[in-house]
């Protein structure tokens, strides 16, 4: 790099946040006696790593507890973890990492790099996401359910004689794999290319409904996902100018693009049928530049991207007859969005800095309108409608002066102007101002601090009666609101001990609502100690409280409110652990932690005739993980790890609710999860 | 540390250790006034000279005994003598600041290292980085900048993270093992501020942060990031649909606040009600939908079992019947329920 090219990061630093920033004179070091010789130096081919091999118990089996790590099932298993580093004389290094091997959630990673020329990566993940085992149902089949051949059809759950018998458990469960590749290169001392691919199979099964007018019941959901995404870009970097193109594309391919099930309920329509989300393809062409003048920064970005979507139309109904055929073999669909930022950064003088930015998105749906004939609950034939896609866009305006009061001592303000644009809703258009003022310092001995309040105004343009709504009804998104918002952060090391705390708090009014939310608040607040005790021990924890309050109204009669609902969503999490690295001398490492939060929520609503209050609804998880690490030889290390975890909690739209708890709807008869289950793991770690 | 590291190190490391406390005494005794005139600030120190002796005379204190180990830097990339580009690059082939050793990334010496603690004076400061820092975290970038000015940092400049103040250093660990790359260990530095978010991955449902499946990094660009909240794309929906294509579109019959923003209706990073909703079904669709029948109805706990359960209220409330919420394909789905 250049001395020039130095200057300009230095200058892109100082331009950045006022401050002075002095360019050292690189040249003039004089290295002739620099011999490095107390530099330890590896050896300029190395190799080095290591495997651990172990088994892992878990007491019982429950979803929730292996929800995403895939240590869902009661029993052992083998788990397997290995690195291998390999670096030639030259700088060249090769990295092999493999992750939870034998387990669900497994990883395998290799590297190679070139430092300053290229580096390439081959990744392979498995991601499992466990949700429940104790839904029922009595559908068999994939994408097309069926039911017993004996299932006896009534008008009510609770009238289902093969109900019980018939119906089995089903796993609400899936599994992503995942192939990723990428490579950058330095083809020139200018230039930069990169690319990038990714393939991602989603496998497993979900939750769904459907419907035959008043009547629901609950479907196992095929899964069977499958998307690929390639990005290639390039970069040219000059002393003042950064150029950037990037191209990109995804497809999206549903393995099982509808879902047919039999009617429970009986009745004149045998069979219900639903559309999956449909095959779709994006692509996009990013810019990006950055142009470095005197003090001053710009940096633009471009994005077009184009997505589209022509998946073929199902029949309107499973029921001959009913309606005629579709107009369309399929949606021809098509969505532009484009996404536009410009940032100036300049320092104006040396305390005074300017940032202004200004951001531009826009989506066009240029989708054909069809007229469709809808068919209710594939049985009776609706009147025609259009089918029209929706057009938003935004553009947002920034401007922010920070002003260094003192050598590590800031005072900020910003003022903030956006728009939102919308097209076929009531409200076509918000337009917002907000303003902030921020005082931050970062002193010596290790303190921070910080106070920032702000407040924003959103104005909602005149109401259009486009939907059956009640004028009354201002959709909480779009609607007029107030909003004051502040935080106070406050960070101190004092010798080995390092303390944090923070306060946040954000309230919105809507005060153009009377249906539909009034008013809402979220507050928080946290504190964080670290301790660095002797011998190396480390102590550290935290407690944050977060809670969030809102208020609506409606109108059970389509005129002025005549209920209104409150909730109440309040979450306590703590955490406190110790890290005993170094004892009996070096061969023993100990750490704990205790990891525990309370969540709950309240929900009240009130009429004329008085409150109605639900049951809290709550979740508490509590988790003390132990972790050991004795050295038995100069590679051999046994590690060992204990963790216990507890889970309950309560809900009331689930408490209760069997498969035939509700006479219309044949629920799954899932139960809120509640568990205390036990990890134990031993293994031995050996050093190559 | 690993204590091989430190014993390859060693040989006549005391030998080498008192003869350059003697050249440091001598240096001092025959420079009285190292430092120049310039009063002893990081800033000034920056526009001093360079030292004699490179890493060596820095290597000499600053050792596995210091307070802050420095040895381990030589098992990283920077410390790699035949890495082109790196501060102890051997080969000399790159431009400067590559090869300047210690004082590449710390700046000159300018004659720090020519005082005894012992003596009782000042001893003109070095710049430091991370929660030891000195200066200005403007300048602390600067230094990391003068080499990894590439496409990722781009954007650094009045970005979220740069207008907030942070230091390169205040996430990044030279010296050793950084761990904000580590998938394991990356959401522990990011929450030492974030630790909102942190508690969020606690909550009912939450994206699979705590178990590491996902990491801050999957959704953010912590150097300025393409849209706002430093995420990834440069939209928020664009940023979830990179994980969930599937409901990216564009469908017959749209849902509008899904095509305007994924965030109306869900919170990303955890939240007390189940699908990561900012409230739960049917009270979070009241909020927009208030048209006669059932959309209108208060719900109210006389519906809950063993009473008359209610079908608008109960297992997926809405979603009983208008299960394709983020759109359909469906020619009869202008309900969202086919």
């Amino acid at each position: 790099m250049t001395r020039r090219a130095i200057c300009v990061a230095l200058a892109l630093g100082s331009a950045a946040t006022g401050a002075e920033a002095p360019v050292p004179d690189y040249g003039s070091a004089d290295r002739d006696r620099w011999r490095c010789r107390l530099c330890p130096f590896e050896a300029a081919a190395y190799r080095g790593g290591g495997w651990r091999a172990g088994v892992v118990s878990v007491d019982e089996a429950h979803p929730r507890f292996g929800r995403d790590n895939g240590l869902d099932r009661a029993g052992e298993r083998a788990a397997v973890d290995l690195t291998y580093d390999r670096r030639g004389e030259t700088g060249t290094a090769w990295s092999l990492e493999g992750r939870g091997l034998g387990l669900d959630s497994r990883q395998v990673r290799l590297r190679f790099s070139d430092p300053g020329r290229q580096l390439a990566t081959l990744e392979w993940r498995e991601i499992p996401r466990n949700v429940a085992a104790d839904g029922r149902t009595p559908y068999m089949g994939r994408s097309t359910l069926t039911l017993p051949r004996d299932w006896i059809a009534a008008a009510s759950t609770a009238d289902m004689p093969r109900l019980a018998s018939a119906s089995r458990a089903v796993d609400h469960a899936t599994h992503r794999r995942r192939l990723a590749a990428s490579w950058q290169f330095v083809p020139a001392p200018r230039w930069g290319l990169r690319s990038e691919y990714r393939r991602e199979r989603r496998q497993g099964t979900g939750e769904t409904w459907g419907d035959f007018l008043y009547q629901s019941a609950g479907l196992p959901l095929p899964v069977d996902h499958d998307t690929e995404e390639v990005r290639a870009g390039a970069t040219f970097t000059a002393a003042a100018v950064l150029l950037d193109a990037e191209l990109a594309a995804s497809s999206f391919d549903n393995g099982a693009p509808s879902l047919e099930w039999e009617n429970p309920y009986g009745g004149s329509t045998a069979t219900g049928r639903r559309a999956l989300e449909p095959d779709n393809r994006a692509r996009s062409l990013s810019l990006a530049g950055r142009w470095l003048a005197g003090r001053t920064v710009v940096h633009g970005r471009f994005q077009r991207t184009r997505m589209s979507q022509n998946a073929p139309f199902l029949p309107y109904a499973t029921r001959p007859g009913v309606a005629g055929p579709v107009p369309a073999r399929g949606l021809a669909g098509r969505v532009d969005a484009s996404h536009a930022m410009l940032r100036v950064v300049s320092r104006l003088t040396q305390r005074l800095r300017l940032d202004a930015s200004h951001r531009h998105r826009q989506r066009d749906n240029r989708t054909p309108a069809l007229v469709l004939t809808p068919v209710l609950a594939d049985a009776f034939a609706a009147a025609p409608r259009r089918a029209r896609g929706y057009d938003v866009g935004s553009r947002t305006s920034r401007l922010r002066l920070q002003y260094r009061t003192g050598a590590r001592t800031h005072l900020r303000a910003g003022l903030a102007r956006g728009r939102v644009a919308r097209t076929g809703q009531e409200i076509a258009r918000n337009d917002e101002d907000g303003a902030w003022i921020e005082w931050s310092t970062r002193g010596a001995g290790g303190l921070r601090a910080s106070v920032r309040l702000g407040r924003a105004h959103r104005d909602a343009s005149p109401f259009r009666d486009v939907t059956v709504n009640n004028p009354d009804m201002r959709r909480f998104h779009q609607a007029e609101r107030r909003r004051r918002s502040g935080r106070v952060r406050l960070d101190r090391g004092v010798g080995p001990l390092a303390l944090g705390a923070f306060v946040e708090w954000r309230r919105s009014e809507y005060p153009g609502s009377a249906l539909g939310l009034l008013d809402s608040e979220e507050k928080g607040w946290g504190v964080d100690v670290n301790l660095a005790a002797a011998a190396g021990i480390t102590l550290g924890g935290h407690f944050v409280r977060q809670t969030a309050d809102s208020a609506s109204a409606g109108s059970a009669a389509f005129a002025a409110a005549d209920w209104w609902s409150a909730t109440q969503d309040a979450v306590d999490a703590a955490a406190v652990r110790v890290d005993a690295p170094d004892l009996l001398h070096g061969r023993l490492a100990l750490s704990a932690s205790l990891t525990r939060s309370d969540g709950v929520a309240h929900y009240v609503t009130r009429q004329a005739a008085g409150a109605s209050e639900f049951p809290a609804l709550t979740s508490e998880i509590e988790g003390i993980d132990l972790r050991a690490r004795y050295s038995l030889g100069r590679r051999t290390t046994l590690v060992l790890r204990h963790y216990a975890e507890r889970y309950a909690s309560a809900d009331w739209a689930l408490a209760g609710v069997g498969q035939d708890a509700i006479r219309n709807v044949l629920a799954l008869g899932r139960q809120a999860p509640r568990y205390s289950n036990r990890l134990l793991s031993v293994s031995v770690e050996v050093g190559l | 540390m690993s204590a091989a590291l430190a014993r390859r190190a060693g040989g006549g490391r005391r030998a080498l250790r008192a003869a350059a406390l003697l050249c440091c005494l001598a240096a001092d005794a025959a420079e009285p006034g190292a430092g120049g005139p310039c009063a002893p600030s990081v800033a000034c120190s920056m526009s001093g000279e360079f030292s004699r002796r490179g890493a060596d005379g820095c290597l000499g204190c600053h050792d596995e005994e210091e307070p802050f180990p420095t040895l381990a830097l030589f098992r990283t990339v920077h410390g790699h003598p035949q890495v082109p580009g790196s501060p102890f690059d051997r080969a000399g082939d790159a431009a400067l600041p590559a090869g300047l050793q210690c004082e590449a990334c710390h700046g000159p010496e300018a004659g720090h290292g020519r005082r005894l603690l012992a003596d009782g004076r000042a001893r003109p400061p070095i710049l430091n980085f991370g929660a030891r820092g000195n200066a200005d975290p403007a300048l602390e970038n600067a230094m990391c900048l003068a080499c990894h000015q590439t496409y990722g940092r781009a954007h650094w400049a009045g970005s979220a993270h740069e207008l907030a103040g942070l230091a390169c250093a205040d996430c990044h660990r030279i010296h050793g093992a950084d761990e904000v790359r580590a998938h394991e260990t990356q959401s522990e530095t990011c929450g030492t501020c974030h630790r909102n978010v942190i508690a969020d991955a606690l909550k009912l449902s939450s994206h699979p942060m705590r178990e590491g499946q996902l990491v801050c990094r999957d959704c953010h660009d912590p150097h300025g990031g393409r849209g706002e909240a430093l995420t990834v794309a440069a939209t928020p929906g664009q940023t979830c649909l990179a994980c969930h294509a599937d409901k990216r579109g564009p469908f017959l019959w749209e849902h509008p606040p899904a095509v305007e923003d994924c965030g109306i209706c869900h919170e990303p990073h955890g939240a007390n009600q189940p699908a990561l909703l900012v409230r739960r079904a049917p009270q979070l669709c009241q909020g927009c939908h208030s048209s006669v029948g059932h959309r209108s109805l208060p719900q109210l706990a006389a519906s809950l079992p063993p009473g008359p359960a209610s079908e608008f209220l109960l297992a997926n409330a809405c979603l009983n019947c208008h299960s394709a919420v983020h759109g359909s394909n469906h020619p009869s789905g202008d309900r969202l329920r086919r």
